[in-house]
């Protein structure tokens, strides 16, 4: 057996726990029971569920990697002989056996007892894992970043998985004999979300495997980030839904425009890798020792994976430019319409990550994902709101990106900011390369 | 078994290890000392395999360690200053929980967890919850999940840390038997004087440099530092030693009963030493060899080191 999974059982399973949870779940049922009959049985055994599954489960799953870092174990696991795959599953179904127990105990009283739809368990059942999963996920990036308190990671770990499988839950409550159509076919709601829940537990419990590999110190690669931008990219370009955005009859159908939000979806994973990737003044100096030496597998090796999703971003820009000349379509000129647009977006994207690395490369950089995070809200939302008040919007596109309006105004005001964050990022790279070794009398860097 | 060549380590606003280099011998122990912030931990974490330098290389065993850290800690075991224990599992449970990491086959762990428990005098206690341990006991808990895959190599940083003297015999005692079974041992620590019960060598860091790898005993050939002391003041002593071509480093104490001196001679040299002294009518309590204090190099090199 699994040794990671084995030590959990130990550790979570002890004779009074087995016994405790069941005790606790019959008197809940009971009391649902006598209040409103059988039928009041099914949705407390599916709410008791949620809550072990979700809430308590996805607190089990951010803490199984993070607990062993403050009790200081995590490095005797890194130096163990267990593999990446057998230390995520054995963390992320070991950690949570409790909770799964008394699931099933609660499964047991929906299905035996009450009067609901298998169905509706299984969903739910599905969202748990994947709530557990991304837990996992996150807590496993923001070890690997490093910038934040313990306590924090655990809950910023747990609230954001929560948060990203409600509204799976939410939008199978509102309409659940809807439709959804995507790239031409029109497939049931229910077993569309269905899909893409499981695709994306895939995904994420993928993502996991690929940051614990890293951890243990293994090659992690490129190949399961590339993969998952092309996914994504293809998943949400996929939405005919979107096509039709501001009503816009021009786009629908038209290749280019799938392209369009193909790119916008790597250009988001962009800033999502570039504020969760663990970056620091020594990796960069890493990075940068190997490529002067010459090292090709270790710089592929340590390229940043917002460089990876940028470059993709950057061809699916160039393939929508490329489609719409080679096809047409009358009265949408590439360059004019849809090039300025693009090309601010990249801009904007330029400026960003130059302004995260500007702030990363300070001395005292523990806050520097926050100032960012503010810095780019200020920008992106106060700023448009403050010009709109001023009766000022024809400047808006001086900081968002805007598809309509003369290209000097689309593309150069952000040209400017974004070779501006450059090279205020580039000079801090050189100042900090230079005197931090100096000011301690070291002055063999090689 | 382990060689080092120019490691160089970076925190992001600090150089913690420079251009370090030596190399470890099979079976010696090595007594890893420096102040604090010299480097030491950082080292020792390494030569784990668990901190990627940013540039120079260490092998062990042949292995690679920047670059195949995981077939490194097949090799090596390791105890922090933390310990690193399961307070809820019991004794048992964490050994064979370490086995079962290390790859160990199912049906040898049993047995590899009782002979390891023997062996650090914990097997009565196996079936408490680590939680419940004295330190001693938790200490030797951790040093028997660090060996129960039998390494090469074992590290250890700051392991005699909180012991009571009792505790700290014993370790030194298992840490000499590790050593004399050809388990090569870097143990750092504060504690100079009980490192000299067990280290065969002794590794000064500072500011992330060595600045001495030496042996803490002086190899053959080498001078030895002898120590005359007389039952009372004698002026004949000074040029009675000034005489002996293999003596220098003469020291008369200042109440003129003894002198150190290093002698370059053997034992037979050493022997027709105390012969002449007595035949001067020297009278001599006793001629000793001084023992290399580690102390003394210590102060000594790092007295050098800060000019």
């Amino acid at each position: 057996m699994n040794p990671e999974f084995r030590r959990n059982l130990w550790l979570e399973l002890p004779a009074h726990r087995v016994v405790a949870i069941p005790a606790v779940l019959v008197l809940v049922f009971l009391a649902a029971w006598l209040a409103g009959g059988e039928s009041a049985v099914a949705p407390i055994s599916l709410l008791t569920t949620g809550l072990l599954l979700i809430i308590w489960g996805s607190r089990l799953a951010a803490d199984s990697v993070l607990s062993e870092v403050v009790a200081r174990t995590w490095d005797n696991q890194r130096m163990s002989a267990i593999g990446p795959w057998d230390m995520t599953w054995g963390k992320l179904f070991g950690s949570t056996i409790y909770v799964w127990y008394g699931a099933s105990w609660c499964a047991f009283a929906f299905l035996v007892i009450g009067d609901g739809r298998p169905v509706d368990l299984a969903r739910l059942l599905l969202s748990g894992l994947e709530a557990q999963a991304l837990a996992l996920l996150v807590s496993l990036l923001l070890l690997r970043r490093g910038s934040e308190t313990v306590g924090f990671q655990v809950t910023v770990a747990q609230v954001g998985a929560i948060l990203a499988v409600l509204p799976i839950q939410t939008l199978l409550q509102i309409d659940p004999e809807g439709y959804v159509s995507w790239y031409g076919y029109v497939i049931g709601q229910a077993r569309f979300i269905l899909a893409t829940q499981l695709a994306l537990l895939a995904w994420t419990v993928l993502g996991a495997y690929r940051v614990m590999r890293a951890e243990l110190q293994y090659n992690a690669g490129q190949v399961t980030w590339v993969g998952f931008v092309v996914f994504l990219a293809a998943y949400v370009a996929g939405f005919d839904g979107l096509l039709m955005l501001g009503g816009d009859t021009r786009l629908p159908g038209l290749v280019a425009a799938r392209l369009f939000f193909a790119f916008c979806v790597a250009v988001a994973l962009t800033y999502i890798a570039a504020f969760v990737e663990p970056k620091s003044l020594v990796r960069l100096r890493r990075w940068v020792g190997f490529a002067r030496q010459g090292r090709v597998d270790r710089v592929a090796e340590m390229v940043p994976t917002w460089l990876t999703s940028g470059a993709i971003a950057l061809i699916l820009a160039i393939a929508t430019i490329i489609n719409l000349y080679l096809i047409g379509h009358p009265g949408l000129d590439p360059l004019a319409d849809v090039g300025p647009l693009i090309l601010a977006v990249v801009l904007f994207a330029v400026r960003d990550v130059s302004m995260l690395y500007y702030l990363i490369l300070q001395e005292r950089a523990r806050r520097a994902h926050l100032a960012a995070l503010v810095y780019l809200l200020f920008l992106y939302f106060l700023a448009p709101v403050m010009l709109s008040a001023a009766d000022l919007e024809a400047l808006t596109p001086v900081f968002v990106p805007t598809p309509t309006g003369p290209w000097p105004l689309i593309v150069l005001p952000v040209a400017t900011q974004a070779l501006v964050a450059f090279l205020l990022a580039m000079r801090r790279w050189r100042i900090v390369r230079a005197t931090d070794f100096d000011r301690q009398g070291f002055a063999d860097y090689p | 078994m382990i060689s080092v060549r120019n490691l160089v380590f970076d925190y992001p606003t600090k150089r913690a290890l420079r251009s370090v280099s030596f190399d470890i011998l099979p079976g010696t122990i090595t007594g890893l000392v420096g102040p604090n912030g010299a480097g030491k931990t950082t080292l020792l974490r390494c030569l784990a395999g668990l901190e990627v330098p940013f540039s120079g290389a260490i092998t062990l065993d042949r292995i690679d360690v920047v670059d195949s850290p995981r077939e490194a800690h097949r090799r090596l075991g390791l105890l922090q200053d933390f310990l690193g224990l399961y307070d809820d599992l019991t004794g048992r449970q964490s050994l064979l929980y370490h086995a079962a990491a290390h790859g160990l086959p199912e049906r040898d762990r049993p047995k590899r967890v009782r002979d390891t428990a023997e062996r650090l005098a914990i097997a009565d206690r196996l079936d408490d919850k680590v939680g419940t341990l004295s330190r001693g006991l938790r200490q030797r808990l951790a040093i028997a999940q660090a060996i129960i895959h039998r390494p090469k190599v074992l590290l250890l940083d700051e392991p005699a840390a909180g012991l009571d003297p009792d505790a700290r015999s014993r370790l030194s005692e298992l840490l000499r038997t590790l050593g004399s079974e050809g388990m090569t041992l870097i143990v750092s620590s504060h504690i100079l004087a009980e490192l000299e019960d067990y280290t065969t060598h002794m590794m000064i860091l500072r500011n992330g440099r060595v600045v001495e790898h030496c042996p803490t005993r002086a190899p053959v050939g080498r001078p030895r530092r002898l120590r005359v002391t007389l039952v009372q003041p004698s002026p004949a002593l000074r040029p009675t030693l000034v005489s002996d071509p293999s003596i220098a480093a003469i020291e008369v104490d200042s109440t003129g009963l003894s002198a150190r001196f290093d002698f370059a001679g053997d034992m037979a040299a050493q022997a027709q030493l105390l012969r002449t002294l007595l035949d001067q009518n020297l009278p001599v309590a006793a001629l000793t060899e001084e023992p290399r204090s580690m102390q003394s190099v210590y102060t000594e090199k790092m007295r050098g080191s800060r000019r």
